[in-house]
């Protein structure tokens, strides 16, 4: 079932219906029955194989904190969980070749052809993300397990994240709660923006950015600039897009998923860049595995961090998929981090003289240009095709996809800078931005027309742009 | 629950009233500005429709023939090609021309270009479908959607002031527009097949030989990629009814050699304003001569 379609959006009004209508005693459980049916609706195999997984980390939850054998038990649920993804979803890079090797035909990986593991990837973040919160003592484990259950298979969530943090997720559900106007209205408006960002902004940029690789008519330097420029701002429309609408639906649940993008265009390194794009996942990497590497190995002194940051960022590149590109883009990043720490000093040294707003804006677009270099990688389908993408960029010539007479993404030009103007005024004047949240959330009527006039004009440039249903690209994932 | 039931039901109805008035200022706007529009409602109440020659088409065809400069050149003509339009469009408009006015054309052209397009599309072109007579209006026809791309016209107008010079005369729209013609030849060649299995094609053949006027079908200049190199011809295209059409392949490279590929191209084988007088001037020495003008 597509996120943009009818059936999705009945789906959101009728659960959210009849989850107030209900006794609060029943809701999580019709929660979990109508994830389970969205689950189910994208392959029948899926629905059995994530209840028997969210069972296996429930109850390995349940015994490893007064077990005596703890850490063997950890271990067990943590290669559980590894192995189902690898070979689900890295076979065709792990074990085939490895087969092969023996002149075996056996091909592990069309068993992810039959399964369709969709969410794989977020899911089993979760399920170990649990394991280690309980191994460690920082949260006790869930014993209702339709709360667990709905903690994995959460519908809103559960394709592309946000990647839910369990001892932030349950603890939500067991609040008795009232249906609230204003939270209602807070997880329309997010969703309706989602939908915007989705429908009007990445829906009309996918089709450059998609056959970018492919569409030998735009074999030229401009138009390959203009695609290196227009990869991230695609993926960030489209999957923001996607995870605002998650969060928004959530909302109206009474539920609070965590945040998973705050303004990444404006981060002035790569560092930061990280604590504000896909935050959710970022933020995992960093709890569960830079931390806990760079603490086990903390004798090596800085070394460990430098370590740590490199093995953090290979697996976050390969959590993006199996392929020599993903892991580039994890190397790419460890060497981008390592960089900005080892050389702050001197940088601030270097720079102390030039104006701030000069350094600012050079600092965001240096890291904008870095990540666009990292999306080429990201939507490359091989390490060559992303090279010979990169020497056309040393041509500037040619004509560009705009030099269509009909120029068919002219919307986009007016929508994706208007969507980064709010964006910078949240980040640069916050003051002004203040004032005019505090201007557009008034109770006096001509407000809320003014709201409804602007919701109405969402709503219309998503109807005449189309709402015609483009996979999501982190639901790749 | 019941507040806020309230409301949404509050918002739908605001949502309603908004719809129509958005829908009724932009269809009023896209009325009175969009070229298209304009020209159609043009066409259908014409003060004297004693036109010698109609062009129909698409847009490259729309943007190619220079009316203007046919009929000062004294072939009175009208360029009735719209944006979009299919070959079964320019069957409607056509009949619904000769069904309207007493006089009748002598010559009717039809401009495509057989590389880029395909004649068996079923669809009517929107302005022509709105505004042509028995339409039964449907949800389909709502303002904003079935005319989106005039909406993008507007913003195009409003931001771009190249688009706001585009002048349409006769029917032709003269583009101030330059993009020049990067791409490199192709050994294609023309395939006749296509437009001898085209029903509306055919349609118009028929239409035509009903009226005694002569049916000609150009195949229009594309970019260097698109070009052929058949000849220039006239053909006869014969249809299994009996009609026939004469066939002018404008698009052999032979005939393509009077371009400028940096000065004539308006983007992607629509002429500009400088483009398309060149191609009506070459077009008329080679058409009309022939038809012994």
């Amino acid at each position: 079932m597509g996120i943009i379609s009818l059936k999705f959006a009945l789906l959101v009004v009728l659960s959210i219906f009849i989850f107030y209508l209900l006794n609060p005693k029943y809701r999580v459980g019709f929660l979990v029955l109508i994830s389970c049916g969205f689950i189910a609706t994208f392959n029948f195999l899926l629905l059995p194989y994530v209840l028997v997984y969210s069972l296996i980390n429930y109850f390995l939850g349940q015994k490893i904190p007064g077990s005596k054998h703890k850490i063997a038990l950890f271990r067990t649920g943590i290669i559980i969980n590894l192995s189902q993804l690898i070979i689900l979803k890295y076979s065709s890079f792990t074990i085939d070749p490895f087969l092969q090797l023996f002149n075996s035909n056996i091909y592990v990986s069309r068993l992810a052809e039959i399964m369709v593991p969709v969410g794989i990837s977020y899911f089993t973040l979760q399920g170990i993300g649990f394991l280690i919160n309980v191994k460690m003592g920082w949260e006790k484990p869930e014993k209702n397990l339709l709360k667990f259950l709905l903690y994995i298979t959460f519908y809103p969530k559960f394709l592309s994240g946000p990647i839910e943090r369990s001892n932030h997720f349950i603890p939500q559900l067991g609040l008795d709660k009232k249906i609230n106007e204003q939270q209602m209205a807070e997880g329309l408006r997010i969703v309706l923006i989602g939908v915007f960002k989705k429908v009007a902004v990445a829906n009309q940029l996918a089709p450059y950015v998609i056959n970018s690789f492919t569409n030998t008519a735009y074999s030229d330097g401009f138009t390959s600039w203009i695609i290196f420029i227009l990869h991230p701002l695609y993926l960030y429309f489209d999957f923001s897009g996607y995870t605002d609408i998650a969060i928004g639906i959530a909302k109206m649940f009474g539920i609070d998923l965590l945040p998973n993008f705050n303004r990444p265009f404006f981060s002035e390194n790569m560092t930061t860049f990280w604590k504000r794009f896909h935050i959710s996942l970022s933020s995992w990497f960093n709890d569960y595995m830079f931390k806990q590497t760079s603490f086990r190995y903390r004798k090596w002194g800085v070394w460990a961090s430098v370590y740590a940051i490199f093995i953090t960022w290979m697996l976050f590149g390969i959590w993006h998929g199996a392929g020599w590109t993903f892991m580039l883009i994890g190397v790419l990043q460890a060497i981008a981090i390592n960089y900005e720490y080892f050389t702050k000093k001197l940088r601030v040294k270097l720079f102390a003289k030039v104006p701030i707003f000069l350094n600012t804006w050079f600092s965001r677009i240096v890291t904008y240009l870095f990540y666009c270099l990292c999306m080429v990688l990201f939507f490359s389908p091989d390490v060559k095709t992303a090279l010979t993408f990169l020497t056309k960029l040393t041509r500037f010539s040619g004509e560009t996809p705009f030099d269509d007479i009909s120029l068919k993404p002219f919307g986009v030009l007016i929508f994706i800078p208007a969507l980064l103007f709010l964006e910078l005024l949240q980040n640069d004047y916050n003051n002004v931005y203040l004032k005019l949240e505090a201007f557009w959330s008034g109770e006096a009527k001509s407000k809320r027309v003014l709201r409804w006039t602007v919701y109405s004009i969402l709503i219309t440039i998503i109807y005449v742009t189309g709402l015609k249903s483009q996979q999501f690209v982190y639901a790749n994932f | 629950m019941k507040i806020i039931i309230n409301r949404i039901v509050l918002f739908i109805l605001f949502f309603g009233l908004f719809s129509v008035i958005v829908n009724s200022i932009f269809l009023a706007t896209i009325a009175l500005t969009d070229w298209d529009f304009v020209k159609r409602l043009q066409s259908l109440k014409f003060e004297n429709p004693d036109f010698e020659l109609l062009v129909l088409g698409a847009s490259q065809s729309e943007y190619a023939f220079d009316t203007e400069l046919l009929t000062y050149s004294g072939i009175k003509s009208f360029n009735l090609s719209l944006v979009g339009s299919s070959v079964r469009t320019g069957y409607i408009q056509l009949n619904e021309y000769l069904t309207k006015y007493p006089s009748k054309p002598r010559f009717v052209i039809l401009g495509v270009n057989s590389y880029l397009e395909d004649f068996h599309g079923e669809g009517i072109q929107p302005v022509v479908e709105f505004t042509m007579k028995d339409h039964k209006y449907g949800i389909k026809d709502i303002p904003v959607t079935k005319f989106n791309w005039a909406g993008m016209e507007l913003l195009k107008k409003a931001v771009l002031s190249e688009y706001r010079k585009t002048t349409v005369t006769f029917g032709h729209k003269k583009s101030l527009r330059t993009i020049p013609d990067n791409s490199g030849y192709k050994s294609t060649s023309l395939d006749f097949a296509k437009f001898e299995s085209a029903y509306w094609i055919n349609r118009l053949a028929e239409l035509c030989a009903q009226n005694g006027i002569g049916f000609i079908i150009i195949d229009l200049p594309g970019v260097r990629e698109t070009q052929n190199v058949s000849g220039i011809g006239p053909y006869t295209i014969h249809y299994s009814d009996g009609s026939q059409a004469s066939l002018y392949n404008l698009n052999s490279q032979d005939f393509c050699k009077y371009i400028d590929y940096n000065k004539d191209w308006a983007g992607l084988s629509h002429f500009n304003k400088y483009g398309a007088e060149r191609f009506t001037k070459e077009f008329f020495k080679i058409v009309f001569d022939k038809q012994g003008y």
